[in-house]
């Protein structure tokens, strides 16, 4: 099954695409498949999987294979017990308590050379130091996807009660957002992701503001660089041709979270429909513009439930609501539109779907913060809006719509993304080079006498 | 002729009152009951063979009940004048007696709650009315001697709890229901159940801290110290002036000792709260106080030892020094430690022992423990040895167990709640602690999460609002590191024993420490202070600092109160030695 010559690489994710549908996830599945029939790298997956009934786990197992993949295992962990704010599978007694063991066996017996972290969500952060334990000489790396080692609030960095946007943790600021939290919580909390975080060799951001965040947190600089998503590119396509009485379609795409902004977003559609309603909008080349919303709809409080419904019905007919999709037929649904909105009012790191939107050949709207402001270049090849402001988010729409000549110098300002390919070329000299560095400094300790 | 009846005002709770009904029907047969009613909505509630006849007014006085029956009540019919007492009646008591010594002259009969009647003498010499259906057998009691009688010792109480010591020695708390009337000096403690001779005691009154009790009246408590005695004490019985008795059977076995402790605590808060308390009274009540919770604190400390061991990873056999961290309930923290250990090389190789000291919880509670420390070590690497006491433990007895099991030279006492803010740490204190043979105590620095110090030293005061006794006091407390103008190794009279190192011989040379202090606060400033008067000196270093999440143990009252204990304790030993110290360095304290 396993080529002895290659060396191995672990990645650990705390979800598989096919199971759960966050970035993250994906972006750990796509990094595992680049490096797919490398010559010198051979990659394995360990993705953890959530099966609380016992309905598709081996009895008395936690490991089971895909039975598509050989090199894909799953980790059955329930997420039920899992302490989120100090990321531990410890304290909750004995329900996960063969979890550990059954991790320590798989890695005894791969024996990786590297280890890849995306995710300690769901496995404790706790696991890093103990493949350190396990294997004394393996490389650690790890992929950042988001702010959870700094911030308690769902790794968001945007307080808790009114959501506004937080620069930088201090204890002071953190238990305001915690109020049934001490002091001693944050500082211990801070002080067990940085000791985990001390025997990682090398960390990957994807975004130059997320890389920012963490060196500003206390992770030095010479530990970690830039990496985008890599990932696999679309096939060039023909887009359908568009026809004179189509409205220009803008659409948003993502998990119905709060903080991914649909809120500002509808807020929008609401107050477009509103202004084209008014008598002196029928004089006027008004533009005709078709909102779009597609996405899976998670748990949401009832009273940010009631809110989402009453939006959707006061933006009526400029509304389609499609409800969730296949990242698989993504490109299909992109065909369909003119551009994308990323209102998300929290930072972001790199949202694939901005990635996709480029892929397609759609200029992107977005929040102007963070990763996404990053990611995309005001009137470059996008359209940057106030974070939170419906009404300059709805402006944007309405001067990209308006404007032919903008819309195609955006598309032309489309940057070429990472491929999966150069991010394999790109990790392999990383990898080697870690190997490496660790390889002297065994020699150079063990010649010293 | 008029039909004969027996005349009672009911002067006790409505339900307790129907009862009494029934007895005195059973007792005076074909008599008519005339019950004197002073609650309107009652009138329409008895049975037809009562009648009742209305008493305008909310307490029963005698003036008011005399004039309002006058005219209404045909005395040469009555059979009986019937008064139903309950183990409560002590006040308004005497108006109804005296009403019934001057209404009419029919027999009177007292009916206790155990429905016992005793006759109640006139005072007044007039011819007795043939009472024709006398209660046969009934005790008597005259006017004069009604307040002394074992009618109002039928009183009720409570013991909230007691304590038997090893030498036959009794503590009681509880309180009795006498309306607080009876002084201590009145009041007689007898033992079991047939006892004829008094218990040498002290008895104590004093305000119930229950609400529910304190609201019936003040001085309600009582506490009693019975001396040591040659014989085992079961049960104790209060005796009032009267010949009543209330019996309190004693439960020691009930209450864990542990809380015991806190509630004696409370109960000398109590007693010491009286008021017009002189200084000699407050000075005898500490002093009784003292005594018991040391005899008890003793006791909870006898026979700990190490119920079981074991060892995870390579624990070295030979180590230099031995880092002993009691583990008292804060399980969680123990992760953060070992993620803390894990970067340290140099404490990875020496001997760290975790003593686990809360085990009253039961076997699961011990048997969790044990899996999250056999799981920290599988996920971190951090060798130790792990011991399990076999009783809950003390800081003083966890340190002293541990550190007698311990081998290394030198003996690190460290918290749980303490964390290392870099490694290198203990190699410093090490070093500091080696290098000058006068040096016997290496303290460190140690901060708060937000960076400002926790401890630098620890030192004494005169605290005027606690009596000008000494007092431990931490400088610099909350203070940003760069207000502490020491910066190195800095000589100080005292370090917290949160953090510090010692030579392994000499901490059990010199006693380890006191276990005689309650719940912890100053055994570390003792044992300095055992440290100092043997001629050592005691240093901080402050180039070596460490995270302490210092945490409130215990709180409210009882710390408060066991804190004052151990003060005094400390101030008894030592007060001397600091005066000495402090006029030797000629410092002047106000």
């Amino acid at each position: 099954m396993s080529n002895p010559k290659k060396k191995k690489v672990l990645y650990i994710s705390h979800g598989h695409p096919n199971f759960s549908r966050g970035g993250g996830e994906l972006a750990a599945y796509y990094m595992y498949q680049s490096m797919k029939d490398h010559p010198e790298y051979e990659p394995y997956l360990l993705a953890r999987l959530d099966d609380p009934n016992h309905q598709i786990s081996h009895p008395g197992s936690r490991l089971m294979t895909s039975d598509k993949d050989d090199h894909t295992h799953f980790l059955i962990s329930n997420g039920t017990y899992h302490d989120y704010f100090f990321h531990s599978k410890i304290d909750d007694g004995l329900q996960e308590a063969d979890l550990y063991q059954a991790f320590r066996e798989f890695v005894l017996a791969l024996r990786p050379d590297v280890i890849h972290f995306h995710h300690y969500y769901h496995l404790g952060v706790d696991l890093i130091s103990f493949v350190k334990s396990l294997l004394p000489n393996v490389r650690i790396l790890m992929t950042l996807h988001e702010y959870a080692a700094i911030c308690a609030h769902d790794g968001s960095m945007i307080k808790t009660d009114k959501k506004q946007l937080c620069n930088e943790a201090s204890i002071a600021d953190c238990c305001r957002c915690f109020p049934q939290r001490s002091p001693g919580h944050f500082f211990l909390r801070e002080k067990l992701f940085k000791s985990n975080f001390a025997v990682v060799d090398h960390f990957l951001a994807p975004s130059h503001f997320l890389q920012s965040r963490y060196t500003q947190w206390g992770i030095e600089p010479e530990r970690i660089s830039f990496m985008d998503y890599g990932r696999p590119i679309w096939k060039r396509r023909e887009r359908p041709a568009k026809t004179k009485k189509q409205p220009f379609r803008v659409a948003f795409f993502g998990q119905i979270v709060y903080h991914k902004g649909w809120d500002v977003y509808l807020k929008a559609a609401v107050e477009y429909l509103r202004l084209r309603n008014k008598p002196a909008s029928r004089d006027t080349a008004f533009p005709d513009i078709q909102f779009s919303i597609h996405g899976t709809r998670n748990w949401l409080s009832p009273e940010l439930s009631d809110r989402l419904d009453s939006l959707i019905g006061q933006a009526g007919e400029v509304l389609y609501v499609h409800g969730p999709y296949d990242p698989k037929h993504m490109q299909d649904l992109m065909d369909r539109i003119d551009c994308i909105v990323v209102p998300s009012i929290w930072w972001e790191n790199a949202p694939l779907v901005i990635q996709e939107a480029f892929m397609a050949g759609l200029p992107v709207i977005c929040s102007n913060i963070g990763g996404m402001a990053e990611k995309v270049t005001d009137r470059v090849n996008g359209l940057h809006f106030k974070a939170g402001d419906h009404f300059d988010l709805l402006d944007r729409i309405m001067e990209l719509a308006d404007s032919p000549e903008l819309y195609s110098n955006l598309v032309k300002g489309i940057p070429s993304i990472y491929a999966d390919h150069v991010m394999a070329a790109d990790l392999h000299a990383l990898y080697d080079e870690l190997i490496a560095k660790n390889e002297n400094q065994i020699h150079a300790a063990t010649s010293s006498h | 002729m008029p039909n004969p009846f027996i005349f009672v005002p009911r002067c006790v709770p409505l339900d307790l009152f129907e009862q009494y009904l029934k007895v005195m029907s059973s007792k005076f047969p074909k008599r008519r009951i005339v019950v004197f009613e002073s609650n309107p909505a009652n009138l329409k509630r008895y049975d037809s063979n009562v009648s009742t006849l209305p008493y305008q007014g909310k307490r029963f006085l005698s003036e008011q009940m005399l004039t309002q029956v006058a005219g209404t009540v045909d005395w040469s019919a009555c059979a009986a004048i019937l008064i139903p007492l309950t183990g409560n009646t002590t006040r308004g008591f005497e108006q109804l007696v005296q009403f019934a010594d001057q209404a009419g002259s029919a027999p009177i009969y007292l009916v206790t709650p155990d429905y016992t009647f005793t006759q109640l003498v006139r005072s007044k010499q007039s011819r007795a009315g043939k009472a024709d259906s006398a209660v046969a057998g009934a005790p008597k009691v005259t006017l004069d001697t009604l307040s002394d009688s074992a009618l109002l010792g039928k009183i009720s109480g409570r013991l909230d709890r007691s304590y038997v010591g090893s030498d036959n020695s009794v503590y009681a708390f509880g309180w009795l229901d006498d309306g607080g009337q009876f002084a201590p000096g009145d009041l007689l403690v007898f033992a079991n159940e047939d006892d004829k001779r008094p218990l040498p005691a002290v008895i104590l009154r004093c305000t119930h801290p229950d609400p529910a009790v304190s609201i019936r009246g003040e001085n309600l408590g009582v506490a009693i110290f019975v001396r040591p005695g040659k014989k085992p004490v079961s049960a104790l019985r209060v005796r009032y002036p009267g010949g009543g008795e209330t019996s309190f059977a004693l439960e020691p076995k009930s209450q864990k000792l542990e809380n015991l402790l806190a509630d004696i605590a409370s109960d000398a808060g109590s007693c010491r709260g009286q008021r017009d308390l002189s200084a000699a009274g407050r000075s005898e009540i500490d002093g009784l106080y003292s005594g018991l919770m040391e005899d008890i604190n003793a006791r909870l400390i006898e026979g700990i030892t190490v119920a079981e061991e074991f060892q995870l990873g390579p624990v070295p056999r030979d180590p230099s020094i031995s880092v002993v961290i009691p583990i008292h309930k804060s399980y969680e923290l123990i992760r953060h430690q070992f993620a803390h250990f894990a970067a340290d090389d140099f404490l990875k190789r020496q001997e760290i022992i975790f003593l686990l000291t809360s085990v009253s919880g039961g076997a699961e509670e011990i048997a969790m423990f044990k899996y999250r420390m056999r799981l920290l070590y599988m996920l971190y690497a951090v060798p130790c040895r792990v011991l399990i006491a076999n009783k809950n433990a003390s800081y003083s007895v966890a340190n002293n167990l541990a550190a007698a099991a311990s081998r290394g030279r030198y003996l690190m006492l460290l918290n749980s709640d303490v964390f290392p803010k870099s490694p290198g740490w203990l190699q410093k204190m090490m070093a500091t602690l080696q290098s000058d043979p006068t040096i016997g105590i290496v303290g460190a620095r140690l901060l708060y999460p937000d960076g400002s110090i926790q401890h630098v030293s620890l030192d004494w005061r005169r605290e005027p609002a606690f009596d000008n006794l000494l007092v431990n006091i931490h400088p610099y407390k909350g203070m940003h590191p760069s207000l502490v103008p020491e910066k190195g190794v800095a000589e100080v009279r005292a370090v917290t024993g949160a953090c510090m190192l010692i030579r392994r011989e000499e901490y059990m040379r010199l006693g380890m420490l006191d276990t005689g202090f309650i719940r912890g606060d100053y055994e570390d400033s003792d044992f300095c202070l055992r440290v100092s008067a043997a001629g050592y000196r005691i240093v901080c270093d402050n180039t070596v600092e460490l995270y302490h999440l210092e945490g409130a143990s215990y709180k409210g009252e009882a710390r408060r109160l066991l804190w004052h204990y151990n003060t005094k304790r400390q101030e008894k030993r030592w007060a001397a030695f600091i005066s000495k110290t402090e006029e030797s360095q000629a410092e002047v304290n106000v």
